[in-house]
């Protein structure tokens, strides 16, 4: 699942130019952020962190990468993670 | 602005949240489907990712 502080309808034009997303969009535009604030990673201006979790089946946080702004995470780290869990 | 790939992670727990922690329960409109999306009705189903990034429409 992705997440950002944009509108539904922005996520949706967005991913349709960039040719579709394989995975849903979710939009956490209002109340602003909140979802963001509960996950410990809203920034000050009103936007998310760059941020990674996983979460198992039994609704427990087992992964975190908080990551640079500018740089995109490695997804075999990600992957390698997941492998972990089944 | 350019985004690289790094493997360099700023941190692995936030201020509200470290490994280990029961993930708080959310409910958010989703570009797939009318019904909104809830974590818990994830719970005994399948594992989750979630990937918060900054803006759509942008490099960042």
């Amino acid at each position: 699942m992705g997440i950002s502080c944009d509108s539904s309808f922005s996520q949706k034009a967005w991913a349709e130019s960039i040719g579709g997303i394989s995975f849903p969009l979710l939009a956490d535009f209002w109340p602003h952020g909140e979802t963001a604030k509960k996950y410990g990673v809203l920034r000050d201006g009103g936007f998310p962190e760059r941020a990674l979790f996983i979460i198992d089946k039994q609704g427990v946080v087992r992964y975190i990468d908080v990551h640079e702004l500018r740089e995109q995470p490695d997804e075999e780290v990600l992957f390698e993670e997941l492998r972990k869990l089944h | 602005m350019a985004i690289t790939k790094g493997r360099t992670s700023s941190a692995d727990h936030t201020s509200t949240l470290k490994v280990g922690d029961v993930a708080p329960d959310f409910e958010l409109k989703a570009t797939t489907s009318d019904a909104p999306w809830k974590l818990s009705d994830q719970r005994g189903k399948s594992n989750v990712v979630i990937a918060f990034f900054p803006f759509s429409f942008t490099p960042v």
